[in-house]
């Protein structure tokens, strides 16, 4: 009897932690196509290179199967809490000017993106990782350029969030648009993998 | 002098303890002599430790071998000896040495050879009487990252700072006890690089001569330095100086004493960029204090000080777009608290700003480069004055545009520029396309978050038709002109405050809660109410090529938003006024429009039928509203029809009602159609009968 509670016991918390693996899979495939759609557009690139490449994205990727089956029993006995997502459909006049001042400076960082002066770090904001990478000549205003950059991409990630009306989804965003700038990064680009080492696409 | 003595038959070895010079001292001085015929000998020295004042720390453990050397009681000299010096500041501890010491006249003199330090190779010799001392280096490709290591525990301050690159030095000082009276050198460098501790001021592959010269006269170093170099280049936050073509040259007169530092007659020199003369004087506190700095620049061309030294440090600036041609000379006289007054003469001087411009742009790119603002032509003499009474400026332009196409014409302003703010001094006319800008007040104050100004005056009439053009829109007819009673533009944004008139159409038009953001910026936006009252319809659809219609109309567009320049969202409704009694007549062509824009889908039906004998029509009303949102117009007519509204409705015989079925318009399409319309001339249209 006593083995057979445990064996319900380590059940319940076998399910409540696929539960939580569950919430990884946020947020749904259509919000997030809003926000790769962004992202391409400041990055300069075309419809053909959308439908590029095999993307990993995590979204498409089917949760295990223990997982699958847990959600399905975990949902049958507790009945799922509407699973909080942004809408990244979202769009303001703060997110259309940021994203217009992004793709302009685009023009002037995606070679230092190409040459691996510049990185997509981990928590979707960029970095000089090799300033030698970066004529004397240009290297101030990279600088000033990338310290721009992350001052929009911290500003459109709040101005999502904000206009989500849950300012307190920026984590949220931010991990969103994270794997989205690697994702949607040229091949030879640089980025920090989630232990913060730089990997190249 | 003589501790002791061993006695043999050819082998002498002395222990001489401390010997002492007038500013020498050598410790622990062991001698072993190899007597030979005369004077002549060979010995080896052992020394724990010398002094002397040209020497930062005291040289230990030094063991000098002399194969060919004299010895008598008043003199020791070495014409070929080998020094081993133990220190870990050498590459390699055996030095060839020539020496010579006389005790009667106190006279020491030491040359070391094929010192090997810092990679490099150095001679130095070093001379030593009772009236002075001198020094000599001659040192050949010293790596200076390994002398940098070696003077950073003398030089604390430089920490942080990175140094490589190789450097020959010729270089002499010359004292007497401890006190060094002359230095001079000589410093060819190759390939140097720097860097200070936060990065922000580097030089890269910096090669050229750097020389100086100083005496101490009365306590005070006087002499000169002049660098010359000939390739690199060095980035600070404010400027880039890159050095490629022609080589840049910096000299100056320096008095150094205990107080200060002066500096006098310092000319800087980059042929085809820059060239200026400067002096200054600057306190020696804890740290340097700047107390006073006058610079003097030789006329240069704009384009090159701002394209080549301060462009590469300006980003996400208003002014990092700009071209520039003509020439300008500044005067700068500064003191401890700030720049008290500085002279900016223009000669000929054209700006133009290209937004969407960067270095990288690609050929399919530059159609999204705008020319923003332009001014031809600009001449003056700015005259900019902290506490001191101002003196006042002028400057004037030939020409100009702002956006586009809006064109300015030839203008002259009297201007007082003081601490923080610039202001008009008398009425000003600047003349904008084929009407004028008066300007009776416009004060601009720099703050913390940027540049503001506040500006009243008075648009005297432009031409609507030359206006439309000039934004890109349909042309309008009409005139605009009334008085801005009061603008600002603060942290990038421009409000009008107050209403503006324009009389547009033959009727009014009031303009109000006007507001402008990111003006010059990537993404300008703008706000604005519109009332219009009595236009002449003829005379707006003349201008449309729309067809012809009389009669009176009025209207509003509320809460107008542009984006880009392009709308966004609006409420928008004109109608004719209710107690309207002017000919109310609405031409064939017209009709057939606005049966196209209400998506009534009645296209050329008109022309086939017999009304197609009857040019003009009466109608009673018209009208359309159109509120914008999402790219969609909801649209409504006049009144409500059966089925949609009524966008005309006609009266008397024959009679023609046009009916709008479609509420919900994709802007753009219609925008397009209007557009088509505009520009073709032509409508068709059709219609029930």
């Amino acid at each position: 009897m006593n083995s057979l509670r445990i064996g319900s016991l380590f059940g319940v918390l076998f399910l409540l932690t696929a539960c939580v693996t569950i919430n990884i899979y946020f947020p749904s495939a259509q919000a997030e196509e809003a926000a790769r759609e962004m992202v391409q557009d400041i990055l300069g690139k075309d419809d053909d290179a959308k439908a590029d490449e095999n993307r990993e994205s995590a979204l498409q990727q089917s949760p295990p199967l223990y997982v699958q089956v847990g959600e399905g029993v975990l949902n049958f006995l507790i009945p799922p809490a509407h699973a909080a997502a942004p809408d990244f459909n979202v769009n303001t006049p703060k997110i259309r000017k940021i994203q217009a001042q992004m793709k302009q400076r685009n023009a002037s960082l995606k070679s230092y993106y190409a040459n691996g002066a510049i990185g997509f770090t981990r928590d979707a904001l960029v970095e000089i990782r090799d300033a030698s990478a970066i004529p004397l000549k240009q290297r101030g205003k990279i600088k000033k350029m990338v310290a721009a950059e992350n001052a929009d991409r911290n500003a459109l990630y709040q101005a999502i969030a904000d206009a989500n009306g849950h300012p307190e989804w920026l984590p949220k965003v931010r991990n969103t648009y994270a794997g989205i700038w690697v994702e949607e990064a040229g091949k030879g680009w640089w980025y920090q993998n989630a232990k913060g080492q730089w990997k190249q696409r | 002098m003589l501790a002791s003595s061993a006695l043999a038959v050819d082998n002498i070895t002395l222990h001489l303890g401390r010997v002492t010079g007038l500013d020498w001292s050598a410790e622990s001085l062991d001698l072993e002599l190899d007597w030979q015929q005369g004077e002549a000998a060979s010995y080896r020295m052992r020394i724990k430790e010398v002094t002397h004042p040209a020497f930062s720390s005291p040289l230990k453990n030094l063991v000098v071998t002399c194969q060919q050397g004299s010895a008598s009681d008043h003199n020791i000299s070495c014409q070929q000896g080998m020094l081993q010096l133990n220190h870990p500041i050498l590459d390699d501890p055996k030095i060839p040495v020539r020496f010579e010491w006389n005790r009667l006249h106190q006279r020491f003199e030491i040359e070391l050879s094929e010192l090997r330090f810092a990679s490099g190779l150095i001679t130095a010799k070093l001379q030593s009487t009772p009236e002075g001392w001198s020094l000599n280096i001659d040192a050949d490709a010293l790596d200076m990252a390994a002398v940098y290591s070696q003077l950073i525990t003398y030089l604390p301050a430089l920490s942080g700072v990175e140094l490589s690159g190789k450097v020959d030095l010729v270089a002499s000082a010359s004292g007497v006890d401890e006190v060094l009276s002359r230095l001079q050198w000589q410093a060819d460098l190759q390939a140097a690089a720097f860097t200070d501790a936060s990065e922000e001021y580097l030089g890269d592959e910096l090669s050229g001569i750097w020389q100086g010269n100083f005496v101490l006269e009365k306590k005070e170093w006087v002499g000169e330095t002049a660098l010359t170099l000939h390739q690199g280049a060095f980035l600070t936050p404010y400027a880039y100086i890159g050095i490629e073509q022609q080589p840049l040259s910096i000299s100056a007169q320096l008095n150094i004493n205990q107080q200060q530092l002066q500096l006098a007659k310092l000319h800087y020199d980059h042929p085809d960029i820059l060239a200026f003369t400067s002096s200054a004087t600057l306190l020696r506190q804890q740290e340097l204090i700047l107390e006073e700095f006058q610079l003097q620049t030789e006329s240069f061309a704009v384009q090159n000080v701002y394209a080549q030294y301060l462009l590469p440090t300006l980003a996400e600036s208003m002014v990092a777009h700009l071209e520039w041609a003509g020439q300008a000379k500044l005067e700068l006289s500064s003191q401890s608290s700030g720049v008290q007054s500085l002279t900016l003469k223009l000669n000929d001087l054209s700006v133009e700003e290209i937004v969407g411009k960067t270095d990288e742009a690609e050929v399919e790119e530059v159609d999204q480069q705008r020319r923003s603002f332009g001014l031809y032509g600009v001449n003056g003499v700015i005259n900019w004055s902290n506490g001191e009474k101002p003196i006042d400026s002028i400057l004037s332009w030939d020409g100009g545009h702002f956006m586009e196409g809006i064109t300015l014409g030839s203008t002259h302003l009297d201007l007082s520029l003081h601490e923080k703010s610039i202001t008009l001094l008398n009425h000003a006319v600047i003349p904008v396309l084929d009407g004028s800008l008066a300007l009776s007040t416009f004060d601009f104050t720099l703050q913390d978050e940027g540049p503001g100004f506040v500006f009243g005056g008075a648009l005297t009439p432009i031409s609507m038709k030359a206006f439309s053009q000039a934004m890109g829109w349909l042309p309008l007819s009409g005139k605009l002109s009334g008085g801005i009673p009061k603008a600002t533009y603060h942290n990038g944004t421009l409000v009008m405050e107050g209403a503006m008139m324009a009389n547009l159409f033959e009727g009014q038009t009031i303009i109000q809660d006007l507001r402008v953001t990111d003006l010059f910026g990537v993404w300008p936006t703008l706000q604005a109410n519109f009332e219009l009252k009595d236009l002449n319809l003829e005379a707006l659809t003349s201008t449309f090529s729309f067809g012809k219609i009389t009669g009176k109309l009025e209207g509003r567009i509320d809460n107008l938003y542009l984006e880009n320049w392009k709308p966004v969202s609006f409420d928008a409704s004109f109608a004719t006024p209710a107690q309207d009694e002017s000919r109310h007549r609405i031409s064939q062509r017209a009709i057939d429009n606005i049966s196209n824009l209400g998506g009534s889908g009645m296209s050329g039906a008109l022309s086939r039928s017999f009304l197609r004998f009857f040019e003009e029509f009466n109608y009673a009303r018209l009208g359309v509203s159109c509120s914008l949102k999402n790219g969609v117009c909801e649209m409504d007519g006049v009144e409500p029809a059966a089925q949609g509204s009524y966008l005309v409705k006609g009266s008397g015989i024959p009679r023609i009602d046009i009916v709008g079925y479609n509420h919900q318009v994709d802007w753009e399409l219609l925008i397009g159609k209007l557009a088509e319309i505009a520009e073709a001339g032509v409508g068709n249209a059709e219609f029930e009968q």
